[in-house]
């Protein structure tokens, strides 16, 4: 596609690996898909509140105490659930890289299902076991679903540490804690608080979680946006606040750029470690992996018994009713499907946004990998998207796309662009090491062979990166299917996804009809994290680093 | 090349698949051709089957439904597109936005085909037409109050009598839709001492949940959790036994019936819509005695058309006041966001 194009054209340039050429084009693929999906929509916004914000109102609602506190809370708890990640994740993958134990496999594994499952899923699952709504709720299951992200990237940054250094370090009498504090936390500190910082970015703009685990006075920026746009019909104001939480993201991922990558030598991510692991020593170790390891499995576990529990119950008893009626169609808004039947509308949608997202993602990566301002500035404009308020991307979707040629108000492509957007910085975030690692002396000899610029892309870039690509491309897709935060946003004929009938089921008065939406959430929750597990055993440490 | 083969079949079943797709996923209000109606609502709404399918046969109209998750952002998102609206028809604006509806120039004005509606139920600006009416009650878990020995509240003062604390869970207001229709009955019972009663429904200990499902289904006892007071609808005990397979045979919760108000669901044309005439006759069945009645086992809901036979769950177990709080929608729109900051500034 583009990006076979575009290298090829490189490649008779000829840079390395032909990609030279190749990179302004493919920044510009990557550039126009943010502007589609983030800098439109804003603008949009913007320009039809812009009477409101003149008059000044905006401005008069949000200049009070309140709203200080507000922000003020919403970086607390986002720092908080940041700080905590941190902790537990570096110290999970510690342990994962260095000790053997029983469950090792099994904390790692279940480690990405919270951050797959949707957010109302996971908070529903939370709620089903008397949970009512607290700010420690809402920061408890920020850490369950990010701490994936500091795991992944600090293990990667682990497989990558010598592990000779370590040994000697030990051998000349340090304790294992010493030789962590001295070896490895200098070498895996940057890596911990970049991905620190994507937490605090999900955290600071996540909207499922709050919307359902907040109790009395729990609110953040992003639910203020909702409400503000959505209940209140103040667009006005909505939009002042929208700005504002972008200016936090963008200076939030620029530093999150500046600490990524940073301590990586070039070719780390394919380093294994090549150490054996050993049985954890002394009490300190033991609790170390206990902590650690349990905190991550009842992350995975807590909120997922929690929905089995609440799908099993039917009435004063228990039994597979709820499942049974998976199976029956749904009338009304939900067209003519089954909650079955919306896997087939989720499936569909997911499909087309792994396809739009990886005709993205794979330039990008290219460029973000090789260009070095151009590379930076993709990296971050990437993000972007991803980090902005939902409710004010739906209604600034809305506003900008709906003249033709491009009314997009109730198009069947609006859904996967939204779900594409979450995807793409994963999965460039996935590529751009591995870009980062390809050894350019194949090229080198392909073109000593007499190689053709088509054969040398092939054998140096193409095949080296198959299976990575292969990767993202699932990452995508599971991600695109659990999607729910901004397509809720959008509206829709016919069809919803699982996501979203999950969220139209549970607002129905009948019992019934939220014990099957607890019960599509357990299907969900099986499907997602068995995906995952597939892509898990092909790639390791490389989904979710930052 | 195993793996390229497996991709190369994902793009191609991708694309059949979106090919597939777009055959029965008609691209919205954009491109409506004659014989289909587009009803824009909230994905909340659940069109009666039977009587939706009568519709189609008779005036050989397709309905299509354009839903978005809340009833505020569909409403927002119709006020945004006014004069060039997605759809033709649009269903469930409340007593509580009803201003802001009627103050936009998304509508058309229509009349109400139903003789001798109450004129509680009356858009008073004759703009939109009622279709059901939901009220809005604070139910009571029987069950649990007479296991404790203790008599249930029974009027607004008891829920902040001590002997009721930590018993009661509402919604927000600013996210909930009877969460905000409990606060407006509050002012409208209570007036200026309405903030003051807020107070004191804190120190309480009320629990405030984001929105309706978190409250009914996961904190009120009758459904596992430990609050036995919701704020929730009338026609919520009748639904415990509604369904193919019902999970008990009598309700375990009732109303409070001094809580009860009145919260009526209107719908209008849109102004610009492309099938005016099917938006007409859409409205028309939506009002007819057939539509109607099908409204409680569908949407929970009554229908505004006096004299419409409700199901047997609705007639043996559905508590109605005859005459419920009745909010005032011009005062409601004028006071809202005010109401709201308070209750938030009260509620911390």
């Amino acid at each position: 596609m583009t990006a076979v194009a575009g290298a090829r054209r490189g490649a008779a340039t000829g840079r390395r690996f032909g990609l030279g050429a190749a990179l302004v084009p493919c920044a510009a693929v990557t550039l126009a898909f943010v502007a589609l999906v983030a800098v439109g929509p804003q603008v949009a916004l913007v320009a039809r509140s812009i009477d409101g914000l003149r008059s000044g109102r905006a401005l008069d609602v949000l200049a009070t105490a309140r709203t200080l506190r507000v922000v003020g809370v919403t970086f607390a708890q986002a720092a908080a659930s940041a700080a905590i990640a941190m902790v537990v994740g570096t110290a999970a993958a510690w342990c994962h890289a260095r000790l053997r134990f029983p469950g090792r496999g099994l904390v790692w594994a279940v480690s990405a299902a919270p951050f797959v499952l949707p957010s109302v899923v996971m908070a529903a699952g939370v709620r089903a076991w008397g949970v009512e709504g607290s700010w420690s709720a809402v920061v408890a299951v920020h850490v369950a679903m990010n701490v994936v992200v500091v795991m992944r990237t600090v293990g990667a940054r682990l497989a990558a540490v010598d592990p000779h250094l370590v040994e000697a370090a030990t051998s000349l009498g340090r304790s294992s804690w010493g030789a962590f504090r001295d070896v490895e936390l200098p070498l895996v500190r940057t890596a911990a608080a970049g991905a620190a910082l994507v937490v605090f970015l999900f955290s600071f703009t996540s909207f499922g979680v709050v919307m359902v685990l907040r109790g009395r006075g729990v609110t953040t920026v992003e639910l203020e946006i909702w409400i503000e746009s959505v209940r209140r019909l103040r667009l006005d104001v909505a939009t002042v606040l929208a700005l504002g939480q972008v200016v936090v993201v963008a200076g939030v991922v620029a530093l999150q750029h500046r600490l990524s990558g940073r301590d990586v030598p070039s070719g780390a991510a394919s380093i294994r470690p090549s150490g054996g692991r050993r049985p954890p020593q002394g009490p300190g170790e033991k609790v170390v992996v206990v902590l650690s390891g349990s905190a991550v499995v009842a992350a995975a576990l807590v909120p997922l018994g929690g929905l089995v529990v609440r799908s099993l119950r039917v009435g004063e008893g228990w039994g597979l009713r709820h499942y049974a009626s998976l199976l029956d169609p749904v009338t009304g808004t939900t067209g003519v499907t089954s909650p079955l039947g919306a896997f087939g509308a989720s499936t569909r949608n997911a499909l087309v946004a792994t396809l739009i997202a990886m005709a993205v993602a794979v330039p990008a990566s290219a460029v973000v990998a090789r260009g070095r301002r151009l590379g930076a500035i993709v990296d971050q404009a990437l993000f972007l998207p991803l980090a902005m308020s939902a409710a004010a991307l739906g209604f600034g979707f809305f506003l900008a796309y709906r003249h033709p040629p491009l009314d997009l108000r109730s198009s069947p492509l609006a859904i996967p662009l939204v779900e594409a957007t979450i995807a793409v910085p994963l999965v460039v975030r996935l590529l751009v090491p591995r870009i980062r690692a390809l050894d350019p002396r194949q090229a080198e000899a392909a073109a000593v062979l007499g190689a053709g610029g088509w054969r040398r892309f092939r054998v140096a870039v193409a095949r080296p990166l198959r299976d990575v690509v292969a990767t993202g491309t699932v990452l995508a897709f599971v991600v695109g299917f659990g999607e729910f935060g901004a397509t809720s946003f959008l509206a829709r004929s016919s069809t919803p996804t699982v996501p979203q009938l999950i969220a139209t089921l549970s607002s129905r008065p009948s019992p019934d009809a939220f014990g099957t939406a607890m019960a599509l959430g357990v299907v969900v929750a099986v499907v997602v994290t068995g995906l995952f597990a597939l892509l898990d055993r092909r790639e390791g440490h490389g989904a979710f680093r930052f | 090349m195993k793996r390229i083969a497996a991709l190369v079949a994902v793009v191609l079943a991708t694309t059949t698949l979106v090919a597939c797709g777009s055959d029965d996923s008609p691209s919205g209000g954009a491109s409506a051709r004659a014989g289909k109606v587009v009803l824009v609502t909230y994905s909340g709404y659940e069109l009666p089957k039977d009587a939706a399918k009568a519709f189609t046969e008779e005036t050989g109209t397709k309905i299509e439904v354009l839903a978005t998750d809340d009833a505020g952002a569909a409403l927002g998102r119709a006020i945004l597109a006014a004069g060039d609206p997605e759809g033709d028809l649009f269903f469930g604006v409340d007593t509580t936005f009803l201003t802001q509806a009627t103050g936009s120039d998304a509508f058309e004005r229509s009349t109400p085909a139903i003789r001798d509606l109450p004129e509680a139920v009356l858009d008073p600006s004759g703009t939109l037409v009622p279709i059901d009416e939901s009220t809005v009650c604070v139910n009571v878990d029987r069950t649990w109050f007479e296991a404790k020995g203790v008599a249930p509240p029974t009027t607004f003062e008891d829920l902040v009598d001590p002997r009721y604390k930590g018993l009661l869970v509402t919604e927000d207001p600013a996210t909930s839709s009877p969460g905000l229709v409990f606060l407006a009955a509050t002012v409208q019972q209570m007036g200026d001492r309405a903030p003051d009663y807020w107070a004191r429904l804190r120190d309480n200990g009320v629990e405030v949940a984001g929105g309706w499902s978190d409250a009914y289904f996961s904190s009120f006892t009758v459904n596992g959790g430990d609050r036995p007071l919701v704020v929730s609808y009338a026609s919520s005990p009748p639904a415990e036994v509604m369904g193919s397979d019902a999970a008990r045979a009598t309700p375990k919760s009732t109303v409070m019936t001094s809580t009860c108000t009145r919260q009526v669901e209107f719908a209008g044309i849109l102004r610009g819509a492309k099938n005016r005439k099917g938006a007409e006759r859409l409205l028309a069945a939506m009002q007819s005695e057939d539509w109607q009645a099908a409204l409680p086992a569908s949407n929970y809901v009554f229908p505004v058309r006096p004299g419409v036979r409700l199901p047997e769950a609705f007639e043996r177990f559905a508590v109605r006041p005859a005459d419920p709080i009745q909010l005032d929608p011009e005062q409601v729109g004028r006071h809202r966001d005010e109401w709201l900051d308070r209750w938030r500034d009260v509620m911390g």
